[in-house]
């Protein structure tokens, strides 16, 4: 059964993570360097640069198949929850804030930024539960209707 | 086919969307604060692969808090690839 929902909120997810993971690309030394300045991340500062956009690659592919839509929106709300954590160790922490965020997301002050994750941390997990709503047999009108047991 | 149609629309619209968040400043006389990554070691001072851009493409403030007096960052021209050019005239900022 198609989840509405949960493809409007995958999509936005794709369009974010896809987004981002590019500009991390495309300006990886620029985003290296952040990573360098990082006292929490300075030791696997080269690995973090290439791992990070390609997972968040790895969450779009996905969230852009139905069958793995909601293991990639779990992954997502904990990526991005992952991210949230390290601005606010980062705020509370570090003397200095460079971000290496990409694209739009740069533009954002820290608050704006902290909040744009948590948006997007709660609509992650509202589409992975309303999947796990949609699959779950009892809310299924068409069994419930039936007049013949389903087997 | 539907299955996938918003998804590849969100994938080819963040695509797109890379070709427009280049850097828009490419102005010489424009000068933007560049923080020094390699504090407190100051051998590194007048290598510009040693300085990143700070927030909002340089404009906001490198923020020096307290500490030894060594370099900070500096407010210099981006040579056109995001870093300072120290070729020609900067400001250095100090960690005081």
């Amino acid at each position: 059964m198609r989840n509405i929902k949960s493809e409007i909120i995958a999509a936005l997810l794709i369009l974010l993570f896809a987004h981002t993971a590019f500009q991390k690309y495309l300006e990886h030394r620029t985003f290296l360097h952040t990573l360098e300045s990082s006292t929490l991340l300075n030791p696997i500062a080269t690995f973090v640069s290439w791992s990070v956009p390609l997972t968040e690659l790895a969450i779009v592919c996905l969230l852009l198949f139905p069958l793995l839509r909601k293991i990639g929106l779990l992954c997502a709300a904990v990526l991005l929850t992952a991210f949230t954590i390290y601005i606010v160790y980062m705020l509370l922490f570090s003397p200095t804030m460079p971000c290496s965020c990409g694209g739009i997301v740069s533009s954002l002050s820290w608050k704006q930024h902290i909040l744009f994750n948590i948006v997007f941390i709660g609509l992650a997990l509202y589409g992975w539960y309303s999947m796990r709503e949609s699959n779950d047999p009892n809310n299924n009108i068409a069994i419930r209707r039936s007049q013949t047991p389903v087997t | 086919m539907k299955k996938y149609l918003l998804g590849l629309i969100a994938l080819v619209t963040a695509i797109t969307l890379n070709s427009f968040t280049v850097k828009t400043s490419k102005h010489p006389t424009v000068t933007k604060n560049f923080w020094y990554t390699a504090y407190p070691n100051d051998s590194h001072a007048n290598d510009p692969n040693y300085y990143i851009l700070t927030g909002n493409d340089g404009t906001d403030d490198p923020d020096c808090p307290e500490g030894s007096i060594h370099r900070c960052g500096v407010i210099a021209q981006d040579d056109g690839t995001g870093l300072p050019d120290l070729t020609s005239a900067y400001t250095p900022l100090t960690r005081r």
